[in-house]
Formats: C-alpha cells, sequence, structure tokens
C-alpha cells in the first residue's frame, strides 16, 4: 500500500487540515472495529511503538506454504498523522495541539513561526521560503523516509493570503525538485472573488496559480463562495427536516454513549476527539447543541469555517477512498492524473460532491431512484465546491468516485443517461473514468465524488484576472512584494493566467476536424 | 494436459479467482468430495495445530485426497494435487503424526501492480477447498495509473524478474504441460503493459510453447478514459507474441446479466461468476480418450473399406489423442498466424432456474440462435435479426454477415448422443471431435457430396443416430441448417465440434468460439479514436515519461491498421 504526506500551511490549510484529520481518523474507526493498524490506515497514519519509538508495520501476511495465510497482526499503539504542518503564526497550530485530535503530531512535524505573512505572497514566499528551506526539507524528508512506498503529497493551503499561498508554493516547488517522481496534489482555497477579506488576495492567488501550474501534477480549486452556499442549503434542508430526526440523533448519540462498546485505542480516541461528523452531523449538531453544550461545556465549539471544511475534506477522503480501501473497481491516486489531465497545463479539476447530506429516513433508503439522483445531482452547480456550470460547458474528461452500495450497474445506466447532456470534447467523447470503492462514507450508505477537467473553470481564472487587473492598474501594494520579489514575478503570473484562459477557450471552441481530415492526417502518420 | 495460469491486474486477478472457485465447486460436486471435508480441515484457521490423533480428519482428509487423485486427469489441467496418495501410503507413520490438510493448489500465478486485490482474493479463499500457492504472488506497492508505459516499462520487467523462477517451477510441475492461459484486461495499465510484457517474455522463455491471452475488452465508454491507446498498445504487442487472443467484451457480458439474466442490480461479482463459468465451460475439456474408444476393431475394417490411408488413419488417431488441450483447441482456431483475434458466443443466456422450471433448451433452438448470433454479431440471444441470411449474397446494408476463418463449437449436455454411449465406454464425459469440413467447402458442401472421401470416424455415428433422435445435435449440424457459414480464406477445419456428456449449470449448452470478421468493426472504432485523440496528443507525455516514443506509437498504429 503506498502512503501520502499531507501538507497543510497557513491558518487555511492547518483549519481545513484539523478536520481532515478528525474525519480521516473517524472514517477509519467505522470500518476498523479491532483496533488494528491495517493497510488503509498506513496510508495516512504512522503507528509508533511506544517502547521503542518506532515506526510499526501494519497488518502483515506472511504467506505459509502448506497452508492457509498466518497474519500478524499489530494493534494500534500510537497513531502519528503522515502530515507536516506549516504556519508562520502560532495560534491554529498551538489550537490543534491542544484540541482532541494533537496527538497526532509532534513537533517533528511541525514548522511555524509566530510573525504571519501579512497576507503578503512575496514575504511567504521568498522571505519564509529561504528562511525555512532547510527545516522544511528536514521535516518533510523525515515524514518521507518512514514511508516504504510513498506515492503522493498533497498540499492544503489557501492562495489569498500571505503563508499558503506564497509558502505554499514555495514548498509546491521545492517538493518538484527534491522528490520529482512522487506526485504533488494541491487543494487549493481560491479567494472569494466577490469580496475577499483579504485586499492582496487578486496578487496572491496569481502568483501561487502561476506556481502551481509549474510544480503541481493536479491542483483542486476550492472557492469559498461555493461553500458557504452549499453549507446554507444544507443548513436549509436540515431545519426542514422533521424533529424527529432531531430526536432521533440525539436518541441515536445516547445509545451510542450508553453502549459499553469493547475497549479499543482507535475508537476512544476517536471518541476522545470532537463530535464534528459527516457535512450532517455538524449542521444538526447546530440545531441540537444548544442542549448538548449544557451538558458538555467546551466540547462543542464551532469554530466558524468547520462546516466549510467538513466539506473539503470529505472531497479529500472521497479522492484517497479507493486507494485506501478495497472495491470492485479500485483507482490508485496516480490514476487521476493520467485520466484527468490531457495535458500537463490543464490539470485543474473540479470536484463535487453528492448526496450533500443525507437525512436518516433516507440513509436506508439504497433505491435507484435516489441513486440516480446523485448522479444527475453532481453535475448540478449546487453541488460544486469550485463555481462552475459543468452542463454548459466542455469536459475535457471525467471521472466518477464513488463509494459504498454502488454497483457497475448504476454507473453504466448513469453515464448513457448522462452522456446527451454533457459536452466532451471530440477527441474525447468517452472521456469517462469510474472507481468503485466498498467502503462507503461516514455516515452516507453511497456517495459519489465526481471530478471534472472542464473548461468551466476559466471563469474563475477570468475573474481572477479581473480583479489583479482592477488592482495592479492602481500599483496598490505592489511595493510590498517588490521588497521580496522581482518585478517579473507579476508580468509572468499574468501571461500565465492569460495562458490559460486561452487555452481552454481554444479548447472550448475546438472544431473536430471533418472525417477527411482525420484520414488524411492518419496517412500522414502512418505512411 | 496443464495449463498455467498467470492473472494480471485487477480484472484478470478477480476473473481468475472466480474461475478456480467455480471450477473447484464444480470438480468437488462432480466427484462427490463432501464439502464437509474441506470444512472440518480448513474451519480451524490454523490448520497446523490439529491435533495429530485427529483420527477422523486423517481419514477424511485421506479421502479427499484420494478423490483428487483418482480423478487425476480432471483436477490436473488446472490444479495442483497435494500429494500422491500412493506416495502416502508409503509414509504411512508419518501420516499418523502429521495430518495431511494440504489443499488444491490453483496453478496460477498471480500479479497486480498494487496489493489490495490480491490481498482481497487470498481472504476469499480460506476455508475454501483449493488455495493459491502463496509463493506464486507478486505484487507492487503502487498502481500502473491504468499507463500501458508504465505497465510495460516499469512494472513488467521487475515483475518478471521476481517471479519468472516461479513460473519456471509451475511449469516443470506439470506431468504433460499444455499452455499459458493469461488473463487481463485490455484498459488497465497493469493488465494491458505488464501484461504484454509479461506474453512477450514468456514467448522468449518458452518459444514453442502456446500462450494464449483471455483479454478482458472495457465497456465503450466510462471506465478509463485512455483505454483506447492502451487496448491498441496491448493487442499490437499481443499480436506478435500470443497464440491466440480470446477477447471478453465486457459490455455483453453485462448485457447478458441484466437482460437475459434479469439481474436487476448487476455488479462485477455477477459479470464475473458468469465468464468463470463459460471459461470453466470452455477450458475444462476432460482428459483425452483413450484412441481404442472410437477405434474398436469393429470400426476399422469399415474405415478401410472406406479407403482410408493408413496415414490419414494416423492422422485421425493422434488428433483423437490430443483432441482437448488448448494447443489443439488453438490449432482449430488460429490456422492462420496473422488472425488471432477470437470471439466466443454462447447459449442459453436464461437463468438456471427457468431452464429447469420449463425446460426451455432443446438443442434445435439453441443452435439456431447460436448459427444466427455469430452470423449477425450478436453476443444475446434476444431480437436476433433472421432477415440476415448467408444464402443471400453478401450486402454490407441489406444483408452484413460475418465471415469466418475458423470456429469451435463446444456442445454440452447429457442427451447428447455418442459413439461413446454407443459402445457403452464408461467413460461419461467426453470430448469428441464431431466432424471436420472438407478442405475448403464448407459443411453443407461436404453433406451434399454423397462420398466419404473426406471420411471421419464420427461419421460412423452420425448417420447411426440420425433417424433415432430428432433434438440430437449432431444431426441438426450435419442437416446443414446451421453454422451453414461462409469462410473467408479455405483451409481445412475450419468448423469443428466437440461435444462431452457432462454439463454445467444448464441440461444443455453450446459454446462457439470464432475467428472471424466480427472484431473488425470494434477494432475500427478503437483505431477512429485513437486517432482522434492522438491527433492532438492528448495524454501522450504520461506515456513518454515510463519510455514509449511517439515513433513506436506509430509505428503499432501502422501495424494494427495492416493486421484488420
Ligand atoms: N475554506 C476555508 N477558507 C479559509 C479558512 N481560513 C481562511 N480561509 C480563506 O483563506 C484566505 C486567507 O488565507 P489564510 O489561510 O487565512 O492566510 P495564511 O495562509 O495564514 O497567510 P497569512 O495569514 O497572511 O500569514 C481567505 O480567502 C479566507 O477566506 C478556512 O478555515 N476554511
Ligand atoms: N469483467 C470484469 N472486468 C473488470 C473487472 N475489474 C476490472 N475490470 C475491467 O478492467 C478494466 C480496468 O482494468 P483493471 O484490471 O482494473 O486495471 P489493472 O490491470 O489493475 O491496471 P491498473 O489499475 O491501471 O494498474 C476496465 O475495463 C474494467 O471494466 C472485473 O472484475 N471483471
Ligand atoms: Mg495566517
Ligand atoms: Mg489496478
Amino acid at each position: 500500500m503506498s502512503q501520502s504526506i499531507f501538507i497543510q500551511v497557513g491558518q487555511c490549510g492547518n483549519q481545513i487540515g484539523w478536520r481532515f484529520w478528525d474525519l480521516a481518523l473517524k472514517e477509519h474507526a467505522q470500518v476498523n472495529s479491532k483496533g488494528l493498524y491495517d493497510e488503509a490506515l498506513s496510508s495516512f497514519f504512522r503507528n509508533i511503538d511506544s517502547k521503542t519509538g518506532r515506526d510499526v508495520e501494519p497488518i502483515i501476511n506472511t504467506y505459509n506454504h502448506n497452508n492457509s495465510t498466518f497474519i500478524k497482526q499489530h494493534k494500534i499503539s500510537d497513531l502519528r498523522a503522515r502530515g507536516v504542518l506549516v504556519d508562520m503564526e502560532e495560534n491554529v497550530i498551538n489550537q490543534i495541539k491542544a484540541s482532541p485530535q494533537g496527538f497526532l503530531f509532534r513537533n517533528d512535524q511541525i514548522v511555524k513561526s509566530n510573525s504571519g505573512s501579512g497576507n503578503n505572497w512575496a514575504v511567504g514566499y521568498s522571505e519564509y521560503g529561504n528562511a525555512f528551506h532547510d527545516e522544511l526539507l528536514e521535516v518533510i524528508r523525515h515524514q518521507a523516509e518512514v514511508c516504504d512506498s510513498l506515492q503522493t503529497f498533497i498540499l492544503c493551503h489557501s492562495i489569498g493570503g500571505g503563508t499558503g499561498s506564497g509558502l505554499g508554493s514555495y514548498i509546491c516547488s521545492l517538493l518538484r525538485d527534491e522528490y520529482p517522481t512522487i506526485y504533488r496534489f494541491s487543494t487549493a482555497v481560491f479567494p472569494n472573488c466577490k469580496d475577499d477579506d483579504v485586499i492582496t488576495s487578486p496578487y496572491n492567488s496569481l502568483l501561487s496559480l502561476n506556481e502551481l501550474s509549474k510544480s503541481a501534477d493536479c491542483v483542486f480549486p476550492l472557492d469559498n463562495k461555493a461553500l458557504i452556499e452549499i453549507c446554507e442549503r444544507v443548513s436549509q434542508q436540515i431545519t426542514k427536516a422533521s424533529t424527529t430526526y432531531k430526536d432521533s440523533t440525539l436518541k441515536l448519540k445516547k445509545a451510542n454513549n450508553s453502549s459499553g462498546k469493547e475497549f479499543d485505542p482507535l475508537s476512544l480516541k476517536v471518541r476522545e476527539s470532537s463530535i464534528h461528523h459527516t457535512i450532517v452531523d455538524s449542521f444538526t449538531k447546530q440545531n441540537i447543541m444548544s442542549s448538548l453544550q449544557r451538558n458538555y461545556p467546551g466540547e462543542f465549539k464551532v469554530r466558524p469555517f468547520d462546516y466549510m471544511n467538513n466539506i473539503v475534506s470529505q472531497m479529500l477522503l472521497n479522492l484517497t477512498s479507493s486507494m485506501r480501501f478495497p472495491g470492485d473497481l479500485n483507482v490508485d491516486i496516480n490514476e487521476i492524473s493520467m485520466n484527468l489531465v490531457p495535458f500537463p497545463k490543464l490539470k485543474y479539476i473540479i470536484s463535487s460532491l453528492s448526496p450533500l447530506y443525507t437525512l436518516t429516513n433516507q440513509v436506508k433508503n439504497t433505491s435507484l431512484r435516489n441513486i440516480d439522483q446523485m448522479f444527475s445531482d453532481s453535475f448540478s452547480k449546487e453541488n460544486s465546491l469550485v463555481k462552475a456550470d459543468l452542463k454548459n460547458n466542455k469536459f475535457l474528461a471525467c471521472a466518477l468516485m464513488l463509494r459504498g452500495n454502488v454497483e457497475i450497474s448504476d454507473v453504466r445506466r448513469n453515464i448513457e443517461k448522462l452522456k446527451p447532456q454533457l459536452d466532451f470534447i471530440y477527441w474525447n467523447q468517452d472521456g469517462w473514468k469510474t472507481g468503485i470503492c466498498s467502503t462507503p462514507a461516514l455516515g452516507q450508505p453511497y456517495s459519489l465524488l465526481t471530478l471534472s477537467n472542464n473548461c468551466s473553470i476559466k471563469e474563475t481564472f477570468k475573474d481572477m484576472k479581473k480583479n489583479y487587473i482592477k488592482l495592479y492598474k492602481r500599483k496598490a501594494n505592489v511595493h510590498h512584494y517588490t521588497q521580496y520579489i522581482d518585478k517579473e514575478y507579476f508580468q509572468n503570473a499574468l501571461n500565465n493566467v492569460n495562458d490559460l484562459i486561452n487555452e481552454y477557450t481554444m479548447l472550448e471552441t475546438a472544431i473536430p476536424p471533418n472525417e477527411q481530415e482525420i484520414n488524411q492526417w492518419r496517412k500522414s502518420i502512418l505512411y | 494436459m496443464s495449463i498455467v495460469v498467470i492473472q494480471i491486474g485487477q480484472c484478470g486477478n478477480q476473473i481468475g479467482f472466480n474461475f478456480f472457485n467455480t471450477l473447484s465447486s464444480y470438480l468437488d460436486k462432480k466427484y462427490n468430495i463432501s464439502r464437509n471435508t474441506d470444512n472440518l480441515s480448513s474451519s480451524n484457521k490454523c490448520t497446523e495445530k490439529v491435533e495429530p490423533n485427529n483420527k477422523e480428519n486423517v481419514t477424511l482428509t485421506d479421502v479427499k485426497v484420494h478423490s483428487y487423485t483418482k480423478h487425476k486427469e480432471y483436477y490436473q489441467r488446472f490444479f495442483n494435487i497435494p500429494q500422491d496418495i500412493n506416495k502416502k501410503k508409503l509414509m504411512k507413520n508419518d501420516l499418523k503424526t502429521k495430518p495431511s490438510t494440504e489443499k488444491l493448489k490453483a496453478r496460477a500465478i498471480l500479479i497486480d501492480s498494487e496489493v489490495k486485490v490480491i490481498k482481497n482474493i487470498i481472504r476469499q479463499t480460506k476455508g475454501r477447498s483449493w488455495q493459491y500457492n502463496e509463493n506464486n504472488i507478486y505484487h507492487e506497492q503502487i498502481g500502473a495509473a491504468n499507463n500501458w508505459s508504465f505497465g510495460y516499462y516499469i512494472h513488467g520487467p521487475k515483475a518478471y524478474e521476481a517471479i519468472k523462477d516461479r513460473i519456471k517451477v509451475e511449469v516443470e510441475n506439470c506431468t504433460n504441460f499444455d499452455s499459458f492461459l493469461i488473463i487481463q484486461s485490455l484498459a488497465g495499465g497493469t493488465g494491458s503493459g505488464l501484461g504484454s510484457y509479461f506474453t512477450e517474455m514468456l514467448r522468449k522463455d518458452y518459444p514453442y510453447s502456446t500462450i494464449v491471452n483471455l483479454a478482458v475488452w472495457p465497456y465503450q465508454t466510462g471506465e478509463v478514459v485512455v483505454q483506447n491507446y492502451n487496448i491498441i498498445l496491448s493487442i499490437a504487442h499481443l499480436y506478435k507474441y500470443s497464440d491466440a487472443i480470446l477477447l471478453i467484451f465486457n459490455n455483453e457480458f453485462h448485457t447478458i446479466c441484466s437482460s437475459r439474466l434479469n439481474y436487476k442490480i448487476v455488479s462485477f461479482q455477477h459479470i464475473n461468476t458468469l465468464i468463470a463459468d463459460t471459461m470453466v465451460n470452455l477450458f475444462l475439456n476432460k482428459k483425452p480418450l483413450q484412441t481404442s474408444t472410437p477405434f474398436t476393431t469393429n470400426n476399422i475394417p469399415r474405415l478401410k473399406t472406406r479407403n482410408l490411408s493408413i496415414f490419414q488413419y494416423q492422422h485421425l488417431q493422434q488428433k483423437i489423442e490430443q483432441n482437448v488441450t488448448m494447443q489443439h483447441l488453438i490449432q482449430q482456431l488460429c490456422p492462420l498466424p496473422q488472425y488471432k483475434l477470437l470471439s466466443l458466443k454462447f447459449v442459453p443466456q436464461t437463468s438456471t432456474g427457468m431452464v429447469e422450471q420449463f425446460n426451455f433448451t432443446n438443442w434445435n433452438g439453441l443452435l439456431r440462435s447460436l448459427s444466427q448470433m455469430a452470423l449477425t454479431d450478436k453476443s444475446i440471444d434476444e431480437k436476433l435479426n433472421w432477415t440476415i441470411n448467408i444464402k443471400k449474397p453478401y450486402n454490407e446494408l441489406t444483408n452484413p454477415y460475418q465471415w469466418f476463418i475458423s470456429n469451435v463449437l463446444i456442445l454440452r449436455g447429457k442427451s447428447i448422443s455418442s459413439p461413446v454411449e454407443d459402445h457403452s465406454r464408461p467413460i461419461s464425459s467426453s470430448i469428441i471431435p464431431l466432424e471436420n469440413s472438407k478442405r475448403n467447402g464448407n459443411i453443407s458442401d461436404y453433406y451434399k457430396e454423397d462420398s466419404f472421401s473426406n471420411y471421419d470416424v464420427n461419421d460412423l455415428k452420425l448417420y447411426k443416430y440420425r433417424d433415432k433422435k430428432k433434438d440430437d445435435p449432431v444431426e441438426l449440424i450435419s442437416s446443414q441448417l446451421y453454422f451453414n457459414y461462409n469462410y473467408t480464406i479455405s483451409f481445412p477445419n475450419k468448423f469443428n465440434t466437440y461435444f462431452s456428456h457432462d454439463s454445467y449449470k444448464y441440461s444443455q449448452s453450446a459454446y462457439l468460439i470464432s475467428n472471424s470478421t466480427a472484431i473488425i468493426p470494434k477494432l475500427e472504432e478503437v483505431i477512429e479514436k485513437v486517432s482522434r485523440m492522438y491527433s492532438t496528443k492528448a495524454y501522450i507525455y504520461q506515456y513518454n515519461k515510463y519510455g514509449l516514443s511517439n515513433e513506436h506509437f506509430e509505428k503499432i498504429m501502422l501495424n494494427i491498421e495492416q493486421s484488420k
């Protein structure tokens, strides 16, 4: 089994990471009831022998000649995240360390400072990049060394602030130079194009985009506006849902608490950690929180971004589920860029989740209608984690990553149904990729993560460019940057975004060559 | 005659596992090898801990191994039998102290670039009467990313180097090595790339062996974006080194499951079970017949009167001896080295329950459908186009039918009359070549002529039964109603029938493997798509990354175009 190292940079990256580790633990606890350190768990977590301080291997099958397989099993002793926490402010990292998930991180996987990047990309990239170069390498190398087959770095950061965007970009190119064969995926929170809380975010994001264009294998843009809208919609749905649901969850929770479950280290640790659960849970909690807070004060503090970050975490978990858990049609993480990135430059993947919420009365209802609904929902504007109009723009490729109670016939049926509604580029009319993972997501019997390489992403780039030009025309704040970086960076960043917009526009308008041309071309290469 | 199976990639391993599983339960049931015995010995997770003086266990195991040995010919085709009963008797004392708990071992090599799939099937073999030899497993940690190039250039050499000694051991263990059967998908990186590499290396290391690839053709859309690249690359490579490529079309099996077997939800498990059933029927041809069977002294005088030269006689004899090997099948199917893509049709396609209840099938109906299915290249026994007719002239629009290079028909069912029965031989399940067509005509020509110059042993019984039974396949085929095909080239042995009394699942079933023009439109579609994609060089950079050059790719396109 291959491993991934999760690198969270800046406030946003760390806050998302926090939710990610919490949900990841819970997801594994759900299927790993014996508290064993299995291979699935090993892809994101280390297991440390408390006596020797060394890494313990996951379950090893020793094959025995004349008989069935012997299994040497290791209990979970001391779990550690395969993560690197980077922030130039201490605040969030300290909170994480003090939280129920804090046990996952030790100081040797943390790089921090205490002054922040002041929302200045150049400070993060140049100043901190150079200053922390060695320390970063050392910390990452340490994590890489304890992997027996490292496959991916997952970088999680915002590109609107200073640290996540600047230092995050720096780390990405550092990884490209030091680990050229390891995949680099970036989950990047793009600034809200209408009204972001950071004035300089247009600069920061374009500068980051330029760096990521060069050094990441795949970028998953996330848009806070889209995330907020999802949250609001879900919240409305939940409120609409009957009070019986509230009662039943309450009962359920109480029952869970009282049931004298067998002791096991993993679930214990999970129970210790906070109760943000699935997307649903975090909302129902809103309703039931007041009552719970009275009983368990302090435990249910909800930070402002938590709902949104749960959604992002769920996306990351679904993205990697097929690599961690078995299924009928496995998708290793390297298959994602293989199938979705036809040209190295066009690597911006739009992600959509469905269903976004599951009500308890629906949980057991796995009727075909619900499953079909899940498929069609995931192509609607509402379900996408970044502003995107998938249906009215050209697809370069599309991947359906299914989890849970879904079979190949469900996929076939829905692809046939969706095909006429979606516009695929002429040279990739069958540009579909499917994965089926049998382990469901937390609290959802079945779920779908749709990954699209779709031309509508160029709208995001256009907005970014517009905001950038608005700011740059006044040369606002530019001098704060040129203290640290060459002016050329600005020009290059602009060129890069223009390039991307052009590429996608060209594909959008590409006319398929006619039969004759194809035949001619065929002959020309053949004879 | 033993076959070494090599299962590659997720698809290859999942299908391979289902195949061995189906095969073993079929054989065990057939030879009454009690499930209980197996459960008893295997339910103890760590069987070595079984009490040494557990006498019951000893005897049961003893019986089991004995049964394996007794029916060696059947088991040995795909399994290694744990220990010879004779050997065990010699070491009787030993036996008491250490009861044999060994199970049948599948003669298979398992290869994947990731661990989850193989792990999963190993887990599933627990508690079954057979197991994989766990020395024969090789896996990497990181998948081949659906990238042929990755599988071929990176994983291929490493994996082959690591496992080639095990392949050698398996081949040497065979009392009578027949062929390699490689199970793979054409769409995944491991199946296609590593599968191509293995086929190439096996050809190098075993130049005279028969290599058959069972290759799963992906659904037209929806699984792997770069599947068409992978198909082209692997077909081109397999074409060079393999003896025959039997194509399994996922969408065909899927449709059979959904529209004929009426599964509301079709999972890969359903599809794989159906594929496994089919494979058992195709490959489990039974032990070679004793030559004496059809050639009793009674027959020889009759043969002589037909002026059969001694050479011909020997030829016939020889053929009957080797009739059931994979080698033999492939010789029949691929008479010309430049045509080796095989496709498969079979009937019946109803759920077993239906068949039992209504006794749906009769040979006439089955063969009628099967014949038309092959002619019109329809894999599903439903809504067949009966207007297409071989008797009318070929017309691309109004009367398009397939042309054939060769066909092999395998019939299974109790109601088949056979010379074996006739000679009251105690062999219950035998596959016997029914007939061969004349030098360059098809069957119909053959029967039009009244002379018996191209005499075949089966003609004897063929005529004998002609009037006896109405629904006799032998008669049906000979009556030139069905399988009255056109052949694209003149070559002998274009149509061969084998039959066996031994039926599996259905009381009557028929399988037709064809080497025909049916594959051309499918290949053309893929080439078309590849051309489109390649004209923009989309995705090619990822193939280049692991060593595939554009020149090589273009050369392959050329080869494929030419081989159509
Ligand atoms: N989705 C989400 N977005 C966040 C979160 N925290 C901050 N953001 C967004 O990230 C951007 C600001 O970047 P931060 O991550 O706060 O900045 P930083 O990387 O810590 O850099 P400095 O604070 O300048 O050192 C804004 O667009 C915020 O809307 C979070 O927890 N979740
Ligand atoms: N019939 C059938 N087809 C399968 C099965 N599993 C995968 N496939 C098909 O195989 C193709 C995908 O190839 P895989 O075998 O999964 O890939 P792989 O050989 O493991 O290669 P990589 O995963 O790319 O390293 C698709 O066309 C699937 O439809 C199965 O169990 N049964
Ligand atoms: Mg900050
Ligand atoms: Mg695979």
